[in-house]
């Protein structure tokens, strides 16, 4: 429920429909799909337990932060500064609002902090105030100012410390009062402080901010890893059981054989390890992959052995086999000369015999 | 609340709803001066009735208090002008509005529904001869809504 003016008119599916404004940290219903303001749904549901768009049942266990694009989207609608009926004439984005209000605007109520102070005026006019009321304060030390307040009419002092817990009141002037004061001796530190704790809510907010994006992340995540799991079906183990399964996995090499073999039967032996997670199993399959790879290496050397083997000793034979048919050979000339040189010796002599006879 | 209040009641002046017309009183903006035309077809065509409405301090998380201040012969609107819409009551949802709550209210016009009944005599009159029960209608509204 915001109390901005927007600069237009904003889309009405933007609008909240039970305050009628853009949607301040917007929720939607997971059982229906319908968004509001947080603080709104939260305050209907504290009057009946119903969505108020459709009268389904719903609980405050059923929001979740909208959509990051509806948080965008009426997160930069553009606003009016909150002090504009005062005259400041700023707009900018809902989101830097705060900022705005912090650091900038110049009717946005500002405490003095010259120690002791504390007065709260607009920034613009604190400027004024600083110089007129605490630059002569210093001139004139703090005795005048206590004399000023005296002026007032005050009977009663109380320590200029009253904001940070002093509880002095009575009729010492603030300047004898504070040098018994035990908060005076920690006027630094609270000076210090109190710009700490500035910087820290600014701080705080951002991280606030942070915190719903970072919320809503984390549904968008769980609801994918709901899709995960459902689309892994079988293979998906509950978390609890994984811690297991990463010390078995990093058990040693022994059990990581087993894990192995395991990975090719994710029902029966995983459940029978009761620790196999698809996790493992890819690594079983991975090792698995690799040892086949091994295998076939070592198949191949040895087979290209043997066919060397086998190679070498065929050559042998061959040659010893060259050898015998050479011998062979041998032999069958021999006997072939042999039979010539009968035949020839006959022949020579008759042709011998007829030459002498022509002769 | 703050600003859903006023913003509705902005709305509901600057682009009111057809024969409904609803102005908040200045020194109290949650009480509304609301006037319904009888719908056309029905026994209370042409009148024109006065209601009060009232949002309480819970609104919108509370229903609207709504009040019949014409007289008016209906089975579901009593002597005392209260009508009984299960959307006023138990049936409230955060997501209605001034207007769907007059709107309603104005078809209830149209469509009286006797089984429900807040006036039992009108509802029994009703459920015994419909056609006399409706020229009695028709006769207060010609009487007292005009």
């Amino acid at each position: 429920m915001s109390l901005y003016n927007y600069v237009y008119t904003p889309n009405s599916n933007l609008i909240c429909c039970i305050c009628r404004a853009p949607f301040t940290d917007p929720t939607t219903t997971r059982t229906c799909a319908h968004t509001f303001c947080r603080e709104c749904i939260l305050r209907s549901l504290s009057h009946s337990p119903l969505c108020p768009v459709d009268r389904s049942p719903l609980t405050t266990a059923d929001l979740s932060p909208a959509n990051p694009i509806v948080r965008s989207l009426v997160d930069e609608l553009l606003v009016e500064c909150i002090h504009q009926p005062e005259g400041c004439e700023h707009t900018c984005q809902r989101q830097t609002i705060p900022l705005h209000l912090k650091d900038e605007c110049e009717y946005a109520e500002v405490v003095c902090m010259v120690a002791g102070c504390r007065e709260t005026m607009r920034r613009k006019a604190l400027q004024e105030h600083v110089e007129k009321v605490h630059d002569k304060e210093d001139e004139a030390e703090q005795v005048e100012a206590a004399d000023e307040e005296e002026g007032d009419g005050a009977e009663a002092y109380s320590c200029p410390h009253e904001k940070v817990g002093c509880p002095y009141k009575g009729p010492l002037k603030p300047s004898e009062h504070l040098t018994s004061c035990p908060y005076e001796s920690l006027k630094d530190f609270i000076t210090s402080n109190t710009t700490k704790m500035a910087l820290l809510t600014e701080q705080n907010v951002m991280l606030r901010h942070r915190v719903d994006v970072l919320e809503s992340t984390v549904q968008i995540m769980r609801r994918e890893m709901a899709q995960v799991k459902s689309a892994l079906g079988p293979w998906s183990r509950s978390s609890s059981e994984l811690p297991l399964a990463l010390q078995a996995a990093s058990a040693g090499p022994s059990s990581r054989e087993e894990d192995a073999l395991a990975a090719y039967f994710p029902e029966g032996s995983g459940a029978r390890q009761g620790t196999g997670t698809l996790e493992d199993t890819i690594l079983g399959l991975r090792e698995s992959v690799v040892g086949l790879a091994a295998g076939v290496d070592q198949m191949g050397r040895r087979s290209e052995m043997a066919l060397a083997n086998e190679t070498l000793r065929l050559g042998e034979e061959m040659m010893s086999i060259r050898g015998q048919m050479h011998g062979l050979r041998m032999q069958m000339h021999g006997m072939m000369m042999e039979r010539n040189g009968v035949e020839y010796g006959r022949v020579g002599n008759t042709g011998l015999g007829g030459s002498i006879t022509k002769l | 609340m703050q600003t859903a209040l006023p913003k509705e009641t902005e709305r509901l002046v600057a682009d009111p709803a057809p024969g409904i017309s609803a102005l908040p009183h200045d020194d109290n903006l949650r009480y509304f001066d609301v006037i319904i035309e009888g719908p056309g077809g029905s026994p209370f065509a042409n009148g024109k009735f006065k209601l009060e409405l009232f949002l309480p301090e819970e609104y919108p998380m509370a229903p609207p208090k709504v009040r019949f201040l014409t007289k008016i012969y209906h089975p579901n609107i009593d002597k005392l002008g209260r009508i009984c819409l299960d959307i006023l009551k138990d049936k409230w949802s955060p997501a209605l509005q001034i207007r769907t709550v007059l709107l309603s209210i104005q078809a209830l016009l149209s469509a009286p529904n006797p089984d429900d009944p807040l006036a039992t005599d009108v509802a029994k009159h009703y459920k015994e001869d419909e056609k006399d029960a409706q020229r009695v209608s028709q006769e207060w509204t010609q009487k007292y809504a005009v």
